[in-house]
């Protein structure tokens, strides 16, 4: 089980995440939302201790996990990032099951479960935006850390992408532990079983979609949408 | 072992960074023309001279290779390292900090100091690639007739080597600290057009901006470009570059508080400066130079190594006159790797021109409680000057004298390959290194 407490970032004068916590279990794909500027990003960048943060603790299996061993428990897939433009998806692919001893096998289910057959000869600076979104949860996927951290795992995909990709997260919160960030509420809905709900760096709730609706004091039928404005 | 793989695939994937890099291909090219334009114009005036010393064997012994082809072969080197290289070395350390990779990358089960060690290793090969037509000038050469003594070129290489990890140091620092890679070169090139200002102005300017300029980057080059392996320069070059190298991998940690990037800098820094402020006062220094320009014959030095009591040396010279810095290039840079209780103080008079002063330019020598003084700048009456204060006979000299090596040779065929052939074969391999990897095509076979 992977636990965070009172996780704490300023920027200067500005304080960016005060105090935010929340437990994630096997299993289980836990969804951070909120609206732009709340500190999604910034928690998971905290997270996977590519920010400093000025408080809080991470907990794996009970135990405080150090900044410095944080890359042995998670794996952060960043979002708007266009790294290594002039190398080709294959070979990035290829360097990712290398770097964290996956088989060919794997790889190759990771690319055909993404479609990324027909790029995988092309630079990654030449992709499309979708192409380039899956390449880089490819290199996700690929990773073998036990908790993975997604920020904004569906931005760039049409409907029916979106579709595959909760398919394929799904199947893989089977083994590994999902952390996504999100601030579309019917992506959310659609693919995770628990909600942390962040505004302006302050946790406003957590839990299952059934567990806000009864903190909101709403009825059964409110989807995360209505949850999401009457708790925050 | 597995880390070892994966450091191995790490390596891999940085150096395919690299050489898709039209940067990389276009630098090398770029260097092609600078050594064939080096070379050639080098031979030229190599031949020329050499051809006017048909029949006078002593205006033969003046024509060193390593004054009339190496330096000016390997000023090309210089002019890349400094002017071109830069450029590669930023990109290679702060584009995929730019672009998000490096968030990707961070999180590789291997640590910190292997990430880094990786990038380094790769830069510093790129800056190897640069020596290849260097290198390939200096098989030219030799094919043409020329002769190469190895110790002298491998000195000049070394010097070579130690001022790219010195400015490879700086542009990695300067990727850590820049945002943009633009902004990354102008840092760079700041510090390497730095030392060029630098040298300009320590010739006519004050005292502490001489002693700065003496220890400078280029400073400890041009003393690999006499012949002299000076353990103190490679010392001062390394120590450089580590700390830019240091530096930049403490400031490319985004995941490290601010205070704790600060005090590990403060302890880089402190330790840096202790190690320039020493750096003087380390002498081992050997004359590699195959006509020994840099040293007194056998002899003589056996003789002064005997001079074991303080030698003190009083010049009444302005630093700016010519007989100054004679003296300093053929008395004074010689006896300071000899005598190790050598002390020299420049006496400057309110009134400095000649006439106004009597002891200017007069030169004071005082040992084992004898002095004596001289107007001269040279050995033939300094020398017998010291032996006779320390009560020595004047040794005879008995070492042949360099021969000396003209050459002249048809250059014809260098242009083609300088200008030709060899651009394009790196435009070939530009085409080659571009082209999609092998491991994904396997792989669609695979698939398939």
């Amino acid at each position: 089980m992977l636990e965070v407490r009172g996780i704490v970032k300023r920027f200067g004068q500005c304080t960016a995440l005060q105090g935010v916590g929340f437990t994630a279990r096997p299993g289980e794909i836990l969804g951070i939302l909120g609206p732009n500027g709340a500190g999604k990003t910034t928690l998971l960048e905290c997270l996977a201790a590519l920010s400093p943060a000025q408080g809080g603790e991470v907990l794996w299996e009970g135990k405080p996990v150090a900044t410095k061993r944080r890359r042995d428990i998670l794996f952060y897939g960043p979002d708007g990032i266009t790294p290594f433009s002039d190398l080709c998806v294959g070979e990035v692919t290829d360097f990712f099951r290398k770097a964290f001893g996956r088989s060919l096998d794997e790889e190759q289910k990771v690319v055909a479960a993404l479609a990324l057959g027909p790029v995988l000869a092309k630079p990654l600076g030449t992709l499309s935006k979708g192409y380039r979104k899956r390449a880089l949860l490819s290199f996700a996927l690929l990773s073998s850390q036990p908790v993975l951290l997604l920020d904004e795992p569906f931005d760039g995909f049409d409907l029916r992408q979106t579709l595959g990709v909760v398919e394929i997260l799904r199947r893989e919160a089977g083994h590994r532990i999902l952390v996504v960030s999100l601030h579309q509420m019917t992506d959310a809905q659609k693919l995770c079983d628990r909600f942390l709900l962040l505004v302006e760096g302050r946790p406003r709730g957590e839990g299952s979609l059934d567990s806000l609706r009864a903190h909101a004091g709403l009825s059964d039928h409110a989807d995360l949408e209505e949850v999401f404005l009457a708790l925050t | 072992m597995h880390s070892l793989k994966r450091l191995s695939a790490l390596l891999m994937l940085e150096c395919r960074l690299m050489v898709r890099t039209r940067a990389f291909w276009g630098t090398l090219i770029a260097q092609c023309f600078l050594t064939g334009s080096g070379l050639i114009q080098a031979m030229r005036l190599y031949g020329g001279a050499s051809a006017s010393t048909v029949g006078y064997p002593e205006m033969a012994r003046g024509l060193s290779p390593l004054d009339g082809i190496l330096v000016p072969l390997f000023g090309s080197l210089y002019l890349a390292t400094t002017l071109l290289f830069p450029f590669l070395a930023i990109r290679a350390a702060g584009e995929e900090r730019r672009n998000g990779g490096d968030k990707l990358l961070a999180q590789l089960p291997l640590s910190r100091g292997l990430r880094i060690s990786a990038k380094v290793l790769v830069i510093l090969a790129a800056w190897c690639c640069l020596v290849i037509p260097c290198a390939l000038g200096v098989v030219a050469w030799v094919a043409l007739g020329g002769h190469v003594q190895i110790p002298e070129f491998a000195n000049l290489t070394l010097g070579h080597a130690l001022y790219g990890f010195t400015v490879a140091g700086a542009a990695f620092l300067a990727a850590s600290l820049a945002r943009t890679g633009a902004a990354g070169a102008i840092l760079t090139l700041s510090f390497t057009l730095g030392l060029w200002a630098l040298e300009y102005y320590a010739g006519s300017g004050r005292d502490w901006l001489r002693a700065l300029a003496q220890h400078a980057p280029t400073a400890d080059l041009h003393r690999f470009e006499l012949g002299l392996f000076v353990l103190a320069s490679c010392v001062r070059l390394g120590a450089l570059g580590l700390a830019g190298f240091g530096l930049g991998a403490i400031w490319m940690d985004d995941g490290s508080a601010l205070r704790l990037k600060w005090a590990r800098s403060t302890v880089i820094l402190l330790v840096l400066g202790a190690v320039l402020a020493e750096s003087p006062w380390v002498r081992p220094a050997w004359d590699l130079s195959e006509d020994r320009r840099n040293s007194f014959s056998p002899a003589e030095e056996a003789a002064l190594r005997r001079m074991w009591q303080p030698l003190e040396i009083a010049i009444h010279l302005s630093p700016e006159d010519s007989r100054y810095r004679e003296f300093e290039a053929v008395i004074l840079d010689k006896l300071r790797r000899i005598l190790p209780r050598l002390s020299v103080a420049t006496v400057v008079p309110h009134r400095v021109h000649e006439g106004e002063d009597d002891t200017y330019g007069l030169i004071f020598y005082r040992y084992a409680g004898k002095t004596a003084e001289s107007r001269s700048t040279g050995p033939e009456e300094v020398l017998p000057l010291l032996f006779q204060l320390a009560g020595f006979p004047i040794p005879s000299d008995e070492t042949p004298s360099y021969p000396g090596f003209p050459l002249v040779a048809d250059i014809g065929s260098l242009s083609i390959f300088f200008y030709g052939v060899l651009p394009l074969l790196f435009a070939g391999l530009t085409w080659i290194a571009r082209r999609p990897g092998r491991s994904h095509i396997q792989f669609r076979e695979v698939q398939s």
